[in-house]
């Protein structure tokens, strides 16, 4: 069954960087949001069992999508996908239930190692 | 020679790279202080030289008119000048942050200021220059002025561009009111080797 995945970064290059870098075989359902603002509002309608989540985002940043996912009780699969590499970022972002932290620039097989890494998705 | 200002799609890849640079440097600072940086959405912009005070002014929020700036020039296959803008309390609680509260006055807050700057605009430009496959290097920085208005701390500037790039990242502490603006002027002969190495960038993915 297809996978309802969202993809949220304020940069339309960093979303087309990651839909080209997904695993090819993977059936997901794609949503795409330019801030955590709009990332809510999707998962809210049920458009994220998987999210790829940036931090640094205009209007509602990717901390704050996480602290709103705990109040609401709005459940997915978060991976965070990030420039922001500090140790205290990685630490904050796991402490409020994002299940892995990948760094940028990622690329198709750091992208794969995580998604098999949280038992998300594996290729074989 | 006139050179074309980056399009739409390149200024978005160049924000992108930005962001990773702006990463890489928020977490040196983040080390050098253990402390949490909060990091902005990084900005890029054409100017003409004769707004750029105006433009920087615009970015650097805050209505203060006391600032530290420290100046450091980068050369080889991008070249150009960086200003770092501190908040006048900044020096102050970069001190404490790196425990020289009881030295104060005696030169030691410009040379933390001279340290950090070397830090963040170095990790910054590095982390840019590295995805787009470009050499670097950089002239040690110099202290511009302390507890002056905006424009008094962005002149100097050994080039002068009729038009050039302007990019704008910024870290603020959590706690207590440190903040520092990293303005990022690249030069026209600069902006054809960005744009061939934002392709390549590109094309990575």
């Amino acid at each position: 069954m297809s996978v309802a995945l969202l993809i949220v970064d304020d940069s339309g290059f960093s979303r087309k960087a990651m839909l080209k870098s997904l695993p090819e075989a993977w059936d997901v359902t794609i949503t795409q949001a330019a801030n955590g603002a709009e990332a809510l509002e999707a998962l809210r309608k049920g458009l994220g069992e998987v999210v790829l989540l940036d931090l640094t985002m205009p209007v509602l940043d990717g901390f704050g999508v996480l602290e709103s996912m705990l109040e609401e009780g709005l459940e997915a699969k978060v991976v965070v996908v990030s420039a922001d590499i500090q140790s205290k970022a990685k630490l904050r972002v796991i402490s409020l239930g994002a299940l892995a932290f990948l760094e940028k620039p990622f690329n198709k097989e750091s992208l794969a190692a995580v998604l098999a890494d949280c038992g998300i998705y594996c290729a074989d | 020679m006139r050179i074309e200002p980056l399009n739409e799609e390149e200024n978005e890849i160049l924000q992108e790279v930005i962001n990773i640079g702006m990463g890489q440097a928020g977490a040196s600072l983040a080390k050098l202080l253990d402390v949490f940086v909060n990091l902005s959405v990084p900005r890029a912009l054409w100017v003409s030289g004769d707004d750029f005070i105006d433009q920087v002014s615009g970015l650097v929020a805050g209505y203060s008119d006391s600032w530290a700036g420290v100046r450091q020039a980068f050369y080889n296959q991008l070249e150009g000048e960086t200003f770092a803008i501190y908040g006048a309390n900044g020096c102050k609680q970069l001190a404490e942050l790196m425990g020289y509260e009881n030295e104060s006055g005696d030169g030691v807050e410009e040379e933390l200021l001279l340290d950090v700057t070397n830090i963040l605009v170095g990790a910054c430009l590095v982390g840019v220059a590295n995805q787009l496959g470009k050499k670097l290097d950089f002239v040690a920085p110099t202290l511009v002025g302390v507890g002056k208005p905006l424009e008094d701390l962005l002149v100097g500037r050994d080039m002068e561009w009729v038009q050039c790039l302007l990019i704008e990242v910024n870290f603020c502490l959590e706690e207590g009111d440190f903040s520092c603006h990293l303005v990022m002027l690249m030069s026209e002969d600069s902006i054809e080797q960005l744009r061939g190495g934002l392709l390549d960038f590109m094309e990575s993915y």
